[in-house]
């Protein structure tokens, strides 16, 4: 018997129902550029909703050593 | 009233778009928006960013569980514009294939053990199978490591998971060599899935 293998591209891994590659999708979701701090959103110019972000910009390599310095 | 335009990354201001996303430039940075009513959620906006991807658009995204407002995407760019520029140049010409390689615990008989030392027996069996298909998984995983690329790699009890980042022109060969290498592969109970090209998103962040 082989590896059961699927290539999927792009596209087909987003229109996909198979769990494996949904998973592929969730876990992309969350990786890109991520953004610490206050996020205001706005229409016409005016402020209406405040939202505080504890999320981090930083590298994974970055995230450890503020860990490691917190922890001491 | 316009709606807050949401941001999908940061671009170089020369770079072209397609046309429903517009662009603001903050600096040296450009931005690439969408209008919000057309990525109110995550999924929306990681097609919208597969999309500008397959355009031929080089770009540092956003992680799409993030809905960012194109004023604050401004301020980020012009805080951080030296960071996300040297990043940005690291990624042009660049995209990410996900690898995904899981292999199942093996049962050689499941019928039930007749005795305490049968028992052991049959967990024996199925740990060495197991363990002959992790490593057999991840051997076949490494086949595929090349230095030149960067990687991205997570592991989990029965699953490894690899992002690959290399240039476009040479992400159709990777698929091909995966093929290839897969006919060969002698373990069963494993599963090996390649997707891709995506923009860099595991190799977006700046710092």
């Amino acid at each position: 018997m082989t590896l059961e293998l699927q290539l999927s591209s792009a596209q087909e891994t987003m229109a996909s129902s198979d769990s494996r590659l949904v998973d592929v999708v969730d876990g992309l979701l969350h990786n890109g550029v991520v953004i610490r701090g206050e996020l205001w959103l706005t229409v016409a110019d005016v402020e209406l909703v405040f939202l505080g972000l504890d999320l981090i910009l930083a590298s994974p390599d970055t995230m450890k050593r503020e860990c490691a310095n917190h922890a001491e | 009233m316009p709606n807050e335009r949401i941001v999908l990354g940061w671009a170089k201001p020369e770079t072209p778009v397609p046309g429903l996303i517009a662009k603001s430039i903050a600096g040296e940075l450009g931005i690439v928006s969408v209008d919000s009513d057309l990525a109110q959620d995550a999924f929306s906006r990681l097609q919208w960013q597969v999309a500008l991807y397959e355009f031929g658009t080089d770009f540092l995204p956003v992680a799409p569980i993030i809905s960012l407002a194109e004023s604050y995407g401004e301020e980020l760019a012009l805080q951080h514009h030296d960071a996300f520029l040297s990043r940005l140049k690291e990624l042009e010409g660049a995209g990410q294939i996900s690898l995904g390689i899981s292999w199942k615990p093996r049962r050689k008989n499941d019928s039930p053990a007749t005795t305490g030392r049968e028992w052991l027996n049959k967990r024996r069996q199925d740990h060495v199978a197991d363990k002959s298909n992790a490593e057999s998984s991840i051997a076949f995983f490494n086949e595929f490591e090349n230095p030149e690329f960067q990687t991205r790699t997570r592991q989990g009890p029965h699953a490894l998971h690899r992002d690959i980042l290399l240039p476009r022109a040479k992400i159709q060969r990777l698929f091909s060599d995966i093929s290839i290498c897969a006919k060969e592969f002698p373990a069963d109970a494993v599963s090996f899935t390649a997707t891709g090209p995506w923009p860099p998103f595991s190799f977006a962040q700046p710092f």
